[in-house]
């Protein structure tokens, strides 16, 4: 601290002035041209940024408009997907109801599922807010002939509101005595129904 | 920002000049008494700050001429100030003119000393501009300033090897003598009484006793022509002449005063064969030569001229520093007008976006999550498999073995990726082949066999006799009362058909 004072006294009182000013002086064109640089960056940042933006979006308008085919077509089959159910909340009443109806029409003696509580499909990953769901079922069935299972497993394939996919099929004969027309074969399935699982609050969007 | 003022100083006192663009203006004449340097101090007082020459035309001059040995640097220097000290003893205010190298011998150096003698005339300014810290630039005698004099005379002046000026100021008649364009001697005698126009027999004298003095010092020789300049204003000039035309040994050379002086650009205006202003001009623009104020009486000029190179330097790097900062200046401008017309573009292509966009059905999710899920769901049916296709295979195998009856069929999805499925059959043989295992085995095989002629790949798993060294073989007996019993694996891949 000692040093300051005895630096100041070795200049001369007419320079003091001089260098005061001089030194102000740079510091404040210093100052100046420290800004404009700063500007100068800045303008640059803002208008690489634009540019940017701005290809950007000429390549979404351009993508978009190569992808206007594709738009339309997967909505249709999206749209028709959730027509029929397979999009959406699980309908347990009317897959109740169609069973029914199937093991009606086939004329099957007995006929037993269970429908396990719904799960999710790790398979699949759509990226957004849907999900693939799977939900288990059990079904056990006397039939006459393992005719009646496939046409019964075709039924099934025919019920839009879901993919139901076999896992599992075990067809062996009856222990107890039959008489004739009545069953023989115990078929034991297991089944997948998969469904995709909509978020509550999906909104309608324009951007591909 | 910063005045400069030159002074003369004669016999009579200080004549003080503000030396400015329209040539010197006149501001005060000051005594040479006490009460004129009171004066002069007062007047400095209120004078704008600024830098102060002064010119001397006073009688009391010292010239010598003497020769040193040729060293440079701080060696010469110090030689210079010593010999300084024994020519003019006492006088502070003197300075040194070098005249070229002897062009014999050791070729010493020779050089011309000259000084202020009578420094009593000098002191009482010196002392009031120390007093008012005013810079002192430098302190010239008219001899001085001889050579751009010289330089300024027409051209055989220059060129000639030693010739006479003769001009008149208030402070008398000044005759120099120079070589080689460099001053030689000087004098200056009285001022005669009476207008410069009656000052031609006066003139006459003093030259008369100059070249008398020129020719004792064996500078020129009795005989020897001596060529004169005259600074005379032409309403003066043929009187003088008349009268100098007595001495034969010159050779005269009327210069007009008033053209000289407009020949240095100087607005100074001369009416008068008084040479004094052109000498002042000289004096004002004199920069680098010899001049005789000690460097002690110029440490205030000194320290404002290093003031003003900090000054100076720093408004230069100033300026720099203001350039570049324009530059960026002008370069952020365009860039910004740049931007202003990529934003309009940008708007333009938005709206053309967004206006597309609104053509477009609306969609529940972005593409990328619909293409998913169709594409998961399409997957999906792609590998699904039910067990239609290996009852098919079984079916319309066994529709070549009547005898074997099935008791279990077991399918199982093995692989959902790949969709494969795994088919255990379970079955059996009449009972009467189990007395000729042979037959059975060999049915049993022909049977895989059969299944094996597509994609399906068969495995058998369990057989009724057990051949195999690894397997326990049981009697005839123990095997002959069941119906021969065998199990068949049978793995089918995607798209594997009957």
């Amino acid at each position: 601290m000692n040093g300051m004072p005895a630096l100041a006294d070795q200049i001369p009182r007419q320079l003091r002035f001089a260098i005061l000013a001089s030194i102000l002086l740079l510091f404040l064109c210093a100052g100046l041209l420290w800004n404009s640089r700063l500007q100068l960056t800045q303008a640059r940042t803002e208008l690489t940024a634009l540019r940017t933006a701005t290809t950007e979006i000429q390549q979404r308008y351009q993508k978009a408009l190569a992808e206007t085919p594709e738009i339309r077509q997967t909505l249709a089959r999206f749209t028709q997907l959730r027509q029929d159910g397979m999009i959406g909340t699980e309908n347990r009443l009317d897959w109740a109801n169609a069973l029914r109806t199937i093991s009606q029409s086939r004329h099957i003696s007995k006929f037993e599922f269970t429908l396990g509580p719904q799960g999710r499909l790790e398979q699949f990953d759509t990226g957004g807010s849907f999900r693939f769901k799977t939900s288990p079922m059990q079904l056990n069935m006397h039939i006459l002939h393992e005719g009646d299972l496939l046409r019964i497993l075709s039924d099934l394939r025919n019920i839009p509101s879901a993919m139901i996919l076999p896992r599992h099929c075990k067809l062996g004969e009856l222990d107890s005595d039959i008489n004739p027309g009545d069953a023989r074969l115990l078929a034991e399935c297991t089944l997948d129904w998969v469904t995709v699982e909509a978020p509550t609050d999906a909104r309608p969007t324009s951007q591909p | 920002m910063f005045s400069r003022y030159l002074h003369c100083i004669d016999q009579s006192g200080l004549h003080s000049y503000l030396d400015a663009k329209g040539g010197l203006k006149p501001l005060a004449d000051f005594p040479d008494s006490t009460n004129g340097a009171t004066q002069f101090s007062i007047w400095l007082d209120g004078a704008h700050p600024g830098t102060h020459t002064l010119l001397v035309d006073l009688p009391d001059e010292g010239f010598q001429r003497d020769s040193i040995p040729f060293v440079s640097g701080a060696d010469r220097q110090r030689l210079l100030t010593r010999k300084k000290g024994q020519i003019f003893a006492g006088s502070p205010f003197s300075t040194t003119i070098s005249l070229g190298r002897e062009k014999e011998g050791r070729r010493d150096e020779r050089v011309l000393f000259t000084a202020i003698t009578r420094t009593s005339v000098l002191d009482p300014w010196l002392l009031v501009l120390r007093q008012h810290n005013a810079p002192l630039a430098a302190l010239y005698s008219v001899p001085l300033l001889t050579t751009p004099l010289v330089n300024a005379l027409p051209a055989e002046a220059s060129h000639t090897p030693h010739g006479l000026i003769i001009s008149f100021s208030p402070g008398g008649i000044r005759q120099t003598y120079f070589e080689n364009a460099a001053l030689r001697f000087s004098r200056l005698s009285p001022a005669p009484d009476g207008d410069y126009i009656d000052w031609g027999e006066a003139c006459l004298n003093e030259t008369r006793k100059t070249l008398q003095y020129l020719t004792t010092q064996r500078w020129i020789t009795r005989h020897q022509r001596l060529p004169v300049w005259l600074l005379l204003d032409p309403h003066d000039s043929g009187p003088i002449l008349g009268q100098l035309t007595e001495a034969e040994q010159l050779d005269l050379h009327p210069v007009n005063l008033t053209t000289l002086v407009h020949q240095f650009e100087s607005r100074t205006s001369t009416h008068s064969s008084n040479s004094l202003p052109l000498m002042m001009h000289l004096a004002s623009r004199a920069k680098r030569g010899p001049q005789l104020a000690p460097e002690r009486e110029r440490h205030t000029f000194w320290l404002r001229q290093i003031s003003l190179s900090i000054v100076g330097g720093a408004i230069a790097i100033a300026s720099v520093l203001i350039g570049l900062t324009l530059y960026n200046h002008l370069s952020t401008r365009t860039l910004e007008q740049q931007r202003e017309l990529l934003q309009t573009t940008n708007n333009q292509e938005t709206q053309r976006y967004q206006q597309f966009l609104a053509t477009l059905p609306q969609l529940p999710t972005n593409l990328e999550t619909l293409r998913r899920i169709t594409a998961g769901i399409d997957q999906l049916g792609a590998h699904r498999a039910d067990p239609g296709n290996a009852f098919d295979i079984i079916s319309h195998a066994l529709d070549h073995y009547p005898d074997i009856t099935v008791k279990l069929l077991d399918w199982q999805l093995s692989n959902p990726d790949q969709g494969s499925t795994t088919t255990i059959l379970s079955a059996v043989l009449p009972l009467a082949a189990a007395a000729d295992p042979g037959t059975s085995l060999q049915r049993i095989r022909a049977l895989a066999a059969e299944l094996n002629h597509t994609d399906a790949e068969t495995s058998l798993l369990n057989l009724p006799f057990e051949m195999s060294p690894d397997k326990t073989l049981r009697s005839h007996s123990e095997t002959s009362s069941k119906r021969p019993e065998f199990t068949l694996r049978l793995r089918l891949t995607k798209g594997s058909q009957p």
